[in-house]
Formats: C-alpha cells, structure tokens, sequence
C-alpha cells in the first residue's frame, strides 16, 4: 500500500467530514442517552451541562466503569510491579526510548502546526540521543539544552481551527473527544514509521509493536499511580474528576499548540468576593 | 491514559525548597507593590509548606492541625468552598450551608496531608506575576522535582482586597484545583438526584473515611 502525504487542506477536509459524522452520531446518541435541562426554565442547570461537555454521559460512564476495572486488575498493578522491581534510572532510560521513537510524529506535527524551531528541534534531538544516548535511553540532548517538545496530531487539529467536540472515554484509551481520537488514530496509523515498518512484515515484527505498546501503557501508568489513587481516594465522583482535569490538561496543552499561553479552566475570582460579605480577613472566622 | 504524572506536583504545592534566586526573582519579574505582597504570601507559604513537610517528629494529629493552620492562614478557605458549590451553595439552607463548608475544610485537610508523606525535595522557584484583574493577581512559579524532568509551571492565585491577601486558586499545568473540586462536587450532587442533603451526606462519609485513615496510622 502506498500512501503519500495529503495537504493540509485535504486533511482538513477530511477531519471535518469525519467530525461532521461524528456530529450526527453524537445528536443520535444525545437523543437517547442524555437529559439536557431547560434553557430557559434553567439556565443554570443548562450552562452547567454546556460546561460539562459531556452530552454521551451515561455510555461514558458505562466505558469508564469498564476501564477501571481492566485497570484494577491489570494495569495497575503491572504498573505497581513495574515502578517497584524497575530500577528508577531504568524507568528513566524506558521513558527516554519511548519517547525517542515518538519523534517522526513530534516532527510531522509540528511541521504542519507551522512550528519549524520546533520541528528542527525535534530532528537535532532524534540524532544526538539515538547516536550519542545510545539508542534514546538517555536524554543527552536535554543535558545540551534541547528540550522535549510534545506535540500530536489532536493538538495539530485544534491549531487548524476543528473544535474538540463532546467528551467520550475510549475503552482501553480512556478520555477523549472526537478531535483527540482521530488525532490518536492519525497519529500512530499514518504517521508512525513504526506502525509501517510493522506492517511490512507483521510475522517477524508484530510481537515489537505490542511491546512497545505494553511498555508505553504500564511505563505511563506507573507514573500517576499516587495520584490516580487520589483521586479514587478523595473525589466524590471520579468519574467527574478525571473528566474535568483531561478537559482542563487537554486545554492547556493545545493552547501552548497555538503558541499562546491558555487562561487556566478556573473561576474568575472577583466572583468569589461578589457572593456574600468579604470572606477574606488576615484570620478567617471558623 | 491520561497523563496526571503533572498533578504530581501538587505536592509541591505546599512543598518545595525555595531557591536562592527567590528574592532576586520576585523583584525582578514584578511590577507593582500588591504583586510584590502577593509573591511574598505565596513565597512565605511555600517556605511555612517546607518547615512542616521536613518535620518529621510530629505525630498524625499535629501534622493535621498544623496542615489546617496553614490552609485557613494562606487561602481563602471559604470563600473556595462557596466557589466550589457554585448554584448549590445558594439553593442550600443556613444550617446546610454552615455544614457543607465545615466538610470542605475537613476534606481537604484530611486528603491532602497524607501527600505530606510523598515529599520528594521538590523546589519551587518564583517567577514572576500577572495581574489578571483588579483584585486578583497570579503569582507564576515553576517546580522541579530533584530527579530532574521538565519543570512544571503551577499558578497561584491571590486574591488582594483590602489590604489581605489570600490564596483563591492553585492552577498546576494549566489543571484549577477549585475547578476540578466544583466539577467534583456538581456531578455528585447530580447522582444525588439534587438533594443537597445527600450530597452532604456522601461529603461526611467521605471526609470519615479520609479521617480514619489518617488519624489511622
């Protein structure tokens, strides 16, 4: 199969074809799964369900319910495992490859975000650490002040304008929206020279991919073990929890996409003094 | 998976070695005097944060009570919770409201100062701030865990209003602490069907629940 880069613009087109059905799927679902309040009997509870996002809510929550529990009994404790039995220099140096063999996407997507500091960056990186780190286990180039760039093709679509659509959790991915799932498809089945270098010749290389991905997914997991399990320790609803910091993280990431620093996702807080008499005293009333 | 490794740095919040460049970088990137009153807040309580993360004397209980004093010292501790409940606080009752922010208080305390324990000699240095209204100022600082990695930028917003100047917000990697909390809370007020009353509920096991295992150990 030969595929050669399409423009930009086809690109664009395409995306807003798929989001385009992604929008129709959606009202269909919407009409079935969830309840949108009255706007003008409640305009709180409607600006409420604007903020949340999350009109396929109730299939979410189904999908995320799955998902802990593949991850109760197996992601997390080959994580547990994982961040236990590995040396910390060797997680690093996993982190590293991992990382290092991510950089042809970093690359096409910076380029078509028009970033090309960045993109040379990339470049100078993928060189020195594979030659001088052997093979990407060490972070050479960040010793020489070359910084890891991060960059995928969800943020390369918020750049060019395509808006995130609704919040959904993937099986296995977890969270989501339309915008970020085509760019993880995009990402790792057309830009990935692994995923063709793969392909090629699946017999022989198959068992590559899925150690690749199997690392990738217990080496990232091991990294938020604390705080995932915070999160079910102190959230009254984890599934609220982990929607809102994706939507805020996710916000903030493709706003530094655009080269602009994005107003954090919290309230202005002028608000928080208009409510009632000042709060605020050097020893605040118990 | 969703990449949290970033929330990790919430420890820091209230950990984190304060670097020497400090007094020189607050000066520096600063404009007025209420941004520079506002950095010092933040600077001192990053370094109150440090003095009690490294004492490692002290029993569970004063470890909480210290935790609190902090927490009510620095941040506008009910005005967040009033944020946090967002339209529930004014559908809620005198007494309901009066117990909710009780909760909150505890809740925080209770889930937070066990990450006291995870301190991992994080430095935390000034960078500078910006004025995002008339009485709030971010003071803009960046952690670094010692293993080395990319820092992460954490926001502290303060809030300065007649002459106090008090912590409303702690926005790591672009992620609002009181955003998620009022996330949090509104979608379980929803699975309680409305009712504040079962929300409060489900807050009081909860901060029970944080309560045992803490004073637990």
């Amino acid at each position: 199969m030969i595929i050669s880069l399409p423009s930009p613009r086809m690109w664009a087109s395409a995306v807003t074809r798929i989001s385009g059905i992604a929008a129709v799927l959606v009202i269909l679902f919407t009409a079935a799964c969830a309840t949108v309040p009255d706007r003008d009997a409640d305009p709180e509870g409607y600006a409420e369900f604007r903020e949340r996002n999350d009109p396929l809510e109730p299939l979410n929550r189904g999908v995320f319910a799955f998902n802990e529990v593949i991850d109760l009994f197996i992601l997390q404790p080959a994580a547990g495992f994982y961040s236990l039995l590995v040396p910390p220099p060797i997680q690093t140096g996993v982190d590293n490859a991992l990382r290092n063999l991510n950089s042809p996407v970093i690359f096409i997507n910076s380029l078509l975000q028009g970033e090309l500091e960045r993109a040379g960056t990339t470049v100078a990186r993928f060189v020195i650490n594979t030659v001088g780190g052997v093979g990407g286990l060490y972070d050479l180039a960040a010793d020489m002040g070359l910084e890891h760039q991060s960059k995928d093709f969800g943020q390369t679509l918020a750049v060019w304008g395509v808006p995130e659509g609704p919040y959904l959790v993937l099986p296995l991915i977890g969270p989501s929206n339309p915008r970020d799932a085509v760019g993880r498809a995009v990402d790792t089945l057309v830009f990935d020279p692994i995923t063709w270098w793969v392909r090629a010749n699946p017999d022989d290389r198959q068992q590559w991919g899925f150690l690749r991905l199997g690392l990738t997914a217990v080496s990232q997991r091991a990294k938020s073990l604390e705080e995932i399990d915070d999160i079910r320790r102190t959230s009254l609803d984890p599934y609220a929890t982990i929607r809102s910091l994706f939507q805020q993280y996710r916000r903030g990431q493709v706003g530094q996409g655009r080269g602009g620093t994005a107003p954090g996702g919290g309230p202005d807080f002028d608000d928080i003094y208009l409510d009632t008499p000042p709060p605020a005293t050097d020893a605040p009333a118990r | 998976m969703l990449q949290l490794s970033r929330r990790r740095t919430t420890l820091a919040l209230i950990s984190g070695v304060l670097s020497l460049s400090l007094a020189a970088s607050v000066q520096h990137g600063v404009a007025d005097d209420s941004e520079q009153r506002a950095a010092a807040r933040v600077a001192e309580l990053v370094e109150n944060g440090l003095v009690l993360l490294r004492d490692t004397s002290l029993s569970s209980h004063d470890r909480v009570v210290r935790f609190r004093t902090l927490f009510e010292q620095y941040f506008a501790v009910e005005a967040i919770g009033r944020w946090v409940l967002g339209r529930y606080w004014r559908q809620a009752n005198a007494g309901q409201q009066q117990e909710y922010q009780k909760l909150f208080e505890q809740l925080i305390t209770y889930g937070y100062v066990k990450r006291f324990g995870e301190y991992g000699g994080q430095s935390v240095i000034i960078l500078g701030t910006t004025r995002l209204s008339d009485n709030t100022i971010a003071v803009n600082t960046s952690v670094t865990a010692p293993t080395g990695g990319q820092p992460v930028a954490v926001d502290w917003r303060v809030g300065a209003r007649d002459g106090t100047y008090l912590i409303t917000d702690v926005v790591v990697a672009n992620v609002s602490l009181a955003q998620t909390w009022r996330s949090d809370f509104a979608a379980s007020i929803q699975q309680q069907g409305g009712s504040i009353d079962a929300f409060l509920g489900v807050l009081r096991d909860r901060v029970a629940a944080l309560r045992a295992e803490v004073e637990g150990r």
